[in-house]
């Protein structure tokens, strides 16, 4: 297995509820460069840099989507809190994303 | 992908020598002068109920009876209903994914998918790839590629994509069956979704409901296949308890099979290239 490792960015105290969540990508591919970006900008904006991701790369294992049944990339795979949730697409709609994680702003 | 793409480039620059495999249909290959072109793509279009996904399974499931290993992509069936429906046939598809003769992959995108932005299919290609890759396939059917390249919702991109995504199978060496429910019965729209598409396409075949002495029953028309001298006539053929039959009309012996076989019969058969549980 090549899963890719964990990045825990913490940037304030303010909130406790950690987002756990899977981000597939494929290699460098322009829509898996945005969707790292976005995300990034996500968390460290909204979610007080509470987040687990865990980066899983289909083109050097496709294992990992297939049992996942993630036919797309980029794709979000919200793992807690709440129930899971996925958001296909490079994460470029911010207000989409949010409404996914229910974070009201 | 380099490598394998030069595998096929003989094919690419000769295309009026195709090799041809065996589709597993009863008088289907002598129509297609020995069946679908290898490492190559075969359309099959037709409305609902008129046979493509029968067609398609009969050939996956007899190339698996002889070895030689599928992967069969659906993009509106359940597995499960497709394995379920073919049983009355006889036909065991759970037990040809054990031998490692065929995977399924249920691809649907969930109803309730939240998109934000652009994407790609890139993990579908990888794990066809990975797949087929462990199971030695060489062979593909994709039911159905129109319902794929919707999940686009632009015209344009979907073309683009549809170039792309025979260029990939076509490279990989994969002989492909590429369902759709465009062209139905229409003949003016040959290239559909984009001018030029038909044209990559080796083989088409249109499949329709056609009314024979106040009967509908089932035909089936080649529209185009490449480097064949095919017949410019419909086809008519019967789904029986083994599967799908070439019927010969109006002279032949089976006028009375057909006569017998209404197509909203409830027949197991018949009922096995229904829609299933979709309805």
């Amino acid at each position: 297995m090549t899963r890719g490792k964990k990045t825990q960015i913490r940037a304030g105290p303010a909130d406790a509820t950690t987002y756990r969540m899977r981000l597939f990508v494929a290699g460098d591919e322009p829509n898996s460069a945005v969707a790292r970006e976005s995300l990034a900008k996500i968390c460290s904006t909204y979610l007080n840099g509470n987040c687990q991701v865990e980066i899983i790369d289909v083109l050097k294992d496709f294992r990992p989507a297939l049992q996942e049944r993630v036919l797309v990339t980029p794709a979000l795979v919200i793992l807690e809190p709440g129930r899971r949730t996925v958001i296909f697409g490079n994460l470029a709609d911010t207000g989409k994303v949010l409404a996914a994680l229910k974070v009201v702003v | 992908m380099a490598q394998q793409g030069s595998k096929r480039q003989h094919a690419r620059n000769e295309p009026e020598n195709l090799a041809k495999i065996p589709t597993g249909i009863a008088g289907l290959d002598d129509i297609l002068e020995g069946g679908f072109p290898d490492g190559r793509t075969t359309l099959i279009s037709g409305g609902p109920g008129t046979g493509k996904t029968m067609l398609g399974l009969e050939f996956l499931y007899k190339s698996a009876l002889a070895g030689h290993a599928g992967i069969l992509l659906l993009f509106e069936e359940r597995a499960d209903a497709i394995r379920r429906n073919v049983r009355s046939l006889g036909w065991d598809l759970g037990a040809m994914e054990k031998a490692g003769k065929l995977f399924i992959l249920e691809a649907r995108l969930p109803r309730d998918a939240v998109l934000s932005g652009d994407f790609n299919i890139t993990p579908l290609l990888a794990i066809i790839e990975g797949k087929a890759g462990e199971i030695g396939a060489d062979r593909i059917m994709i039911d159905a590629i129109d319902v794929l390249m919707r999940i686009y919702n632009d015209t344009r991109r979907e073309q683009n994509e549809l170039y792309g995504l025979h260029d990939w199978l076509v490279d990989h060496g994969f002989t492909t069956v590429l369902m759709t429910h465009q062209l139905a019965g229409n003949l003016e729209q040959v290239d559909f979704s984009g001018v030029g598409f038909s044209s990559l396409i080796d083989t088409i075949i249109l499949l329709r409901f056609t009314e024979i002495y106040n009967k509908i029953t089932r035909s089936l028309l080649i529209l185009k296949s490449r480097g064949t001298k095919h017949s410019n006539s419909y086809h008519r053929f019967v789904i029986m308890d083994h599967g799908v039959e070439m019927a010969t009309i109006p002279s032949g012996a089976r006028l009375s099979e057909l006569q017998g076989q209404p197509s909203t019969g409830r027949s197991p058969a018949e009922a096995a290239v229904g829609k299933g549980d979709e309805q």
